[in-house]
């Protein structure tokens, strides 16, 4: 059962300001949206630490996980956006061949 | 907390407010972060995503930010794989400290009443100096 795909996980490839996957147009546009407001407020934390260059980040709610593995410029990188409260590492290993 | 999994630093915050600080960093620095955090969160809620907790990824680092109500807990930690396990320990320790935020958010607000308490100086002989018992009475 473990195994079985979510079928509310959605997969995202972006590069140089496009969005690409096996979704809607919306979806794509929230993906971006939140990938950017995201990259936004992780770069001004990191900032106020000293922490260096954000390359992955991401929220989760009680029905709800957005995450996502980008290079440091943010230009380009891959996210996943699933319907449930999902356990966070294994959403990376999905977008990130680094983790 | 502090010794669950490999993390290298803590702070608990209410709203803006940071409560305790277990930070390598300047409580400036740390109050910047905080800051930035409860904006996301706020920024998040309008457009109507209750966010639970945020979760950053930099070089050799990585930042966790759980909420519970008004409180918050960023976590920085090391190992990405300890992350879930982390953000589990943050959920019950913001649940379970919540009492510990209200006594430090209201000092005053004791649920003791004045007959449960006596006063060290009250007038019925114990108050003043310090009651010595004579080693040969022991």
């Amino acid at each position: 059962m473990a195994n079985e795909p979510d079928t509310s996980l959605k997969l995202f490839e972006f590069r140089d300001g496009t969005v690409s996957g096996n979704t809607t147009p919306e979806d794509a546009e929230n993906f971006a949206r939140d990938f950017q407001g995201l990259r936004h407020f992780a770069q001004k934390m990191g900032d106020a630490m000293d922490l260096g260059d954000v390359w992955m980040g991401g929220f989760r709610e009680a029905d709800f996980t957005h995450l996502w593995s980008c290079s440091l410029d943010g230009k380009s990188g891959q996210g996943a956006m699933i319907g449930k409260h999902a356990p966070m590492f294994e959403l990376l290993q999905n977008v990130s061949d680094d983790a | 907390m502090k010794h669950a999994g490999s993390i290298n630093g803590l702070c608990l915050a209410w709203r803006r407010q940071i409560l305790i600080s277990l930070m390598p960093f300047q409580d400036y620095r740390v109050e910047q972060a905080v800051h930035a955090m409860q904006e996301a969160r706020e920024h998040y809620a309008g457009g109507g995503h209750e966010v639970q907790c945020f979760w950053f990824g930099f070089e050799g680092v990585h930042m966790l930010g759980c909420f519970h109500g008004e409180c918050a807990l960023l976590v920085l930690h090391s190992r990405a794989v300890e992350v879930d396990f982390i953000a589990k320990a943050a959920a019950a320790f913001l649940e379970d400290s919540q009492l510990l935020v209200d006594a430090a958010l209201n000092p005053s607000g004791s649920d003791a009443q004045q007959g449960d308490t006596q006063r060290l100086d009250s007038p019925d002989g114990y108050g003043g100096g310090t009651n010595l018992v004579p080693r040969a009475s022991i």
